[in-house]
């Protein structure tokens, strides 16, 4: 990145960090002026000491969940993507495969992962297989409205040329669908971490979902937050992640958001 | 003439000839389309004959609705006509001939590639080696002033610069056939005149059949060897006019008197169509 680019950055991300920090001062300040007990709402302070106090606890946790959640996230690009072009490509799997894909998404997935801890056991094969089925639809619903809005005109260029079924995918409809695949896996990355945290709540020995549980057990605020703590900030670099891959995979799309926003202004 | 209505049915015609320079290289005989829809029925074309020569470049103007673009995407294979057919060389057009240059009204460069890669698209498509076509496909880009921008991205050129990429890329492995859609409606005048001078002095020196469709009369006239004029709903041909003026043409042509009597020709078939209203 350029001195420009890495001062742009900077300029974005100053009045996200100011605001983050003041609402930390805040409650810092209410938490110490009202004298609220630490078993309601613990200190900021406080949480980032008991994290400070055992690193290690918290990084094991946080290792499997993230495990768990990129695991999930990729096989939920691949099998979107593939379902996508089926879906574009065949007719009928647009009326078999789709239907099925909506009618699974209107389940509430929390009510199907038990199923999946009884088919695949307590280990980490349920977390990924929960995080995937949450992110798919999304990654399919945008890729399948990617992949269909291609301009006529595109299409037509490649028949023209006698472009093979293979060759239109891979060349015009595949790359003209990125953006949109994008736009679903910022959505996709944040479901597959809220569905791996689901699969440890049904049953784990591991991640940070268990480990809330367990200090949830034992009245341990203060532990709760702090993993809580943990997993807003994983969350976080996961959505800037996809956005950052987005900036370098796709330089014509910020280039024309940056274009519309001067015309805007 | 070169361009008569034709008065057989395809089937009567006898088996053609080997094409003689002078002959049909497109025969469009007896065409009409019709596109059945839930809202109804609508007749795009009826009974379009024309016969166009090889190496000719024809315009075909006429007002929006006159089914120029359904007889253009007929002849590039990418629609069949509902009744009678498009015999290129003898042979029945089922499917876009083997060598096929496409120019849209929109540029349809593709986003995620260079100039260059752009250019060099539809030569991937018919499995040519790419190597092979670099050098002719960088010359092409030098004629239309593009030298400098291989390696630039179509989002980064003004819009006259990316219409020059579309037409190096359909010009890229010498088409045969040439079929232009309204290619500069979307640019302003200047560029449209200096795109029209290149155009028509790169077509000099290829032998591509060319169909040019625009509804801009003065561009038609400059540009065709023949000037072709539709009336709408349903399109058909009104008038078939040769254009004889000295090649290559200079935009000062435009001011000639005999420029003059082919737009007057031409409004006038508009104005008995009842499209263009009579001057009082």
């Amino acid at each position: 990145m350029s001195t420009g680019g890495l001062r742009a950055l900077a300029r974005n991300v100053r009045l996200p960090l100011l605001a983050a920090a003041a609402a930390l001062v805040l409650w810092e300040g209410a938490t110490r002026l009202f004298a609220i007990p630490q078993f309601l709402l613990p200190a900021p302070s406080t949480i980032l000491a008991a994290i400070a106090d055992e690193p290690s606890l918290y990084v094991f946790h946080a290792v499997y969940t993230l495990q768990a959640t990129l695991a999930g996230f990729v096989l939920a690009v691949v099998l979107g993507v593939a379902c996508a072009v089926l879906i574009v490509q065949f007719k009928a799997m647009e009326q078999t495969l789709y239907t099925f894909l909506v009618s699974l998404n209107s389940v509430p997935k929390v009510a199907i992962a038990p199923l999946f801890i009884v088919w695949m056991g307590t280990g980490l094969n349920p977390k990924i297989a929960i995080a995937a089925m949450i992110a798919v639809f999304a990654i399919v619903i945008d890729m399948v409205h990617g992949l269909k809005s291609v301009d006529a005109e595109m299409l037509d260029l490649g028949r023209s040329a006698r472009a093979s079924a293979l060759q239109m995918i891979w060349k015009i409809r595949f790359p003209h669908a990125l953006p949109a695949l994008f736009a679903g896996m910022k959505v996709a990355i944040s479901l597959a971490l809220i569905g791996a945290i689901v699969g440890e709540f049904v049953a784990a020995n591991r991640g940070l979902g268990y480990l809330i549980l367990m200090a949830q057990g034992q009245f341990d605020m203060v532990r709760m937050f702090a993993a809580l703590a943990i997993l807003s900030c994983i969350g976080l670099a996961l959505f800037y992640g996809v956005a950052l891959a987005e900036r370098l995979i796709l330089p014509w799309q910020t280039a024309q958001r940056k274009a519309l926003a001067i015309r805007g202004h | 003439m070169n361009a008569v209505v034709l008065g057989t049915r395809a089937d009567a015609l006898p088996v053609p000839p080997p094409a003689a320079p002078a002959e049909a290289h497109i025969l469009v005989d007896h065409v009409s389309k019709v596109y059945e829809s839930d809202r109804g029925r609508v007749e795009a074309l009826r009974d379009v004959s024309l016969k166009i020569r090889a190496g000719h470049f024809i315009s075909i103007v006429g007002p929006s609705g006159c089914g120029k673009s359904t007889l253009m995407r007929c002849i590039a294979g990418l629609e069949r006509p509902s009744s009678g057919g498009i015999i290129l060389r003898g042979r029945e057009i089922d499917q876009p001939p083997e060598n096929l240059g496409m120019v849209f009204q929109r540029d349809v460069l593709l986003n995620w590639r260079t100039v260059l890669d752009n250019v060099l698209l539809l030569v991937e498509f018919r499995g040519k080696p790419r190597r092979e076509w670099i050098d002719k496909a960088r010359d092409l880009l030098k004629v239309f002033g593009l030298e400098n921008f291989h390696n630039s991205y179509p989002w980064e050129l003004s819009g006259g610069m990316r219409q020059r990429a579309a037409i190096c890329r359909a010009m890229l492995d010498d088409p045969e056939i040439l079929l232009m859609d309204e290619p500069f409606a979307a640019l302003d005048a200047f560029t449209r005149d200096e795109l029209n001078l290149e155009l028509q002095s790169t077509n000099l020196r290829t032998s591509a059949t060319t169909v040019f469709i625009t509804h801009n009369i003065g561009e038609a006239i400059f540009l065709g060897d023949q000037v072709v004029v539709m009336d709408r709903r349903p399109g058909r041909i009104a008038a078939v006019i040769d254009i004889d003026l000295p090649r290559p043409r200079p935009l000062s042509v435009r001011e000639t008197p005999e420029f003059a009597e082919y737009g007057r020709r031409i409004r006038q078939t508009f104005e008995d169509l009842g499209i263009l209203r009579r001057e009082p």
